[in-house]
């Protein structure tokens, strides 16, 4: 029985104040994104335009490690058992990848471009039965600047 | 090449599908899956155990007493009157095979019945009761258990239960403790029946061997004293035994019923009992 | 819609650049697949099951990167890459980007 009250407690916790941080970082995520969407970015290795000699270019990076909340984790547990798609662990990767490519570009300063973006994700497990604890992902990219 | 840049109108990246919508109907398919899976199996158990005669069973478990972990007193006379009373029981409740009795030196007021035969009764329900009738209603309760294959059945249901539970806390653990409060409801509820239809049997014993079911309560109502000094009893949905009182009330319906004479000659006293 | 995995197409002009474009998508095996994998591991040989598992899986973010790419205003998508992760025991994740571009001719 307390062992119930426990579980429920913490995945009322769980979903509650999960939904709200998600709801809260996603409304950051998307002003950041307006903001930054004038900065030229590609994943290709062609630059936008003639570079003029005397450019300098330099390796850019952001990452962000996203955890999982109580709920997601026992929605995601659920899911296990009968497959398909684990929808409340779409929005952690989401998350964690816009939010490292928009740290990427507020590190990148007065960069006039961003070339050759490569993005690498990884999963930092609790261990115990490789439950999912985290999911970071990392964006790297070349960042162009005039002088 | 221009950069002529845009955000996506909405993000493709997620379900558009509320988490609750998603995570209810998974809930209760996984509790309605495991439920069934459980209850089926326990009626195979059930059917299973029907055909461990006893003697198979006293082969399979010939090595059971060494596991105990608790005590055995040395033989004695109490012992061997002990092991007395349950061979007369034994012939009333047409049990052919032999039930070896032990006597536990622990202050617990139980009686246990275990694979392979053998009945235990804790030194502390004996130095409790006052009547032999009290007694052998309680050996008879452990008796009819064995003639029920309980026993078995219980370890059977154990076993699924164990092994149910970690197909499923092979991928959360958290689930299993969601599940199982639903479980355990329904195994105390199967538990009670069974301690029901034990408690039944044990009343037809002790009308066969004394011609009266008097006295068959004793512990009952000596249980029922332990408990209203103070002892926490858990929530009655959730024990393996009947509540007291409802066991008493089902004795005396079923001794009305039966018209078992109760009361109309004087209990035996018992020797080896500690009151 | 032209999709490649090199940074130009061919034969054709690049005119604009859209930024990135992405498409993600999390797939977990039902339990019973589980247990078949677990089997099939004493022998060894393909999972078809997860084989399975993970084209559905890279075809659903392969069109979501497609979905992105429209919504950007593009008709190509160059420099394509696909990268797997697991992110929980049981379960998958496929991730597949490329640069949103308007090519012409």
């Amino acid at each position: 029985m307390i062992d119930l009250i426990i579980f429920l407690g913490l995945i009322t916790t769980g979903y509650v104040v999960g939904q709200t941080l998600e709801r809260r970082h996603y409304r950051a995520i998307e002003q950041r994104e307006a903001a930054l969407l004038a900065l030229p970015t590609t994943s290709t290795k062609r630059s936008f335009g003639t570079v003029p000699p005397g450019t300098r270019s330099e390796l850019v990076q952001g990452a962000c490690c996203i955890s999982v909340d109580y709920f997601k984790r026992i929605a995601a547990s659920l899911r296990q058992l009968f497959g398909g798609r684990v929808s409340s662990y779409e929005t952690l990767v989401d998350r964690a990848r816009r939010e490292a490519i928009l740290r990427l570009k507020e590190g990148a300063g007065d960069a006039h471009q961003i070339i050759n973006l490569r993005l690498v994700t990884s999963s930092i497990t609790k261990g115990q039965r490789g439950q999912v604890g985290a999911i970071e992902v990392h964006a790297y990219a070349t960042a162009l600047y005039d002088h | 090449m221009d950069y002529s840049p845009k955000l996506p109108e909405h993000n493709v990246n997620v379900s558009q599908g509320h988490p609750l919508a998603e995570f209810f109907p998974l809930l209760v398919a996984t509790i309605v899956i495991f439920l069934v899976v459980v209850g089926l199996a326990g009626l195979l158990v059930d059917q299973a155990v029907t055909y461990i005669d006893p003697e198979l069973e006293s082969e399979l478990f010939a090595s059971s007493p060494a596991q105990y972990d608790f005590e055995v007193e040395a033989s004695s006379e109490r012992t061997a009157f002990l092991q007395g009373l349950a061979d007369e029981l034994r012939v009333c409740m047409e049990m052919p095979y032999p039930i070896t009795l032990a006597i536990a030196a622990s202050p617990q007021i139980n009686a246990l019945a275990l694979p392979g035969g053998h009945v235990v009764g804790f030194s502390g329900l004996i130095d409790g009761m006052s009547w032999e009738n009290g007694l052998a209603f309680v050996l008879a309760h452990e008796l009819a258990h064995f003639k029920h294959r309980d026993h078995l059945r219980g370890m059977g249901r154990g076993l699924v239960l164990v092994a149910a539970s970690a197909v499923i806390s092979g991928s959360s653990s958290a689930l299993t403790s969601m599940l199982t409060p639903a479980v355990s409801l329904g195994a105390a509820s199967y538990s009670q029946s069974r301690e029901a239809a034990a408690d039944a049997a044990a009343l037809e014993a002790l009308h066969c061997k004394y011609g009266d079911v008097g006295g068959a309560e004793e512990l009952f109502r000596t249980l029922e004293q332990v408990n209203d000094d103070g002892i926490w009893s858990e929530a009655h949905y959730f024990s393996s035994h009947p509540e007291l009182g409802e066991r008493i009330l089902a004795l005396q319906q079923l001794a009305e019923d039966r018209q078992f004479a109760s009361g109309t000659k004087a209990p035996e006293p018992c020797h080896f009992c500690g009151n | 819609m032209f999709v490649t995995t090199t940074d130009d197409i061919p034969g054709r002009t690049i005119t604009a650049c859209h930024g990135v474009a992405s498409g993600s998508t999390v797939r977990a095996k039902h339990a019973g697949r589980d247990i078949m994998a677990g089997l099939k591991n004493i022998v060894g040989g393909e999972l078809k099951g997860y084989t399975e598992l993970l084209n559905e899986a890279r075809e659903e973010a392969y069109q979501r990167m497609l979905d992105q790419a429209v919504q950007m205003g593009a008709n190509a998508v160059v420099n394509v890459r696909f990268s797997t992760s697991s992110v929980a025991a049981g379960a998958s994740e496929i991730y597949v980007y490329g640069t949103a571009v308007t090519v012409e001719g």
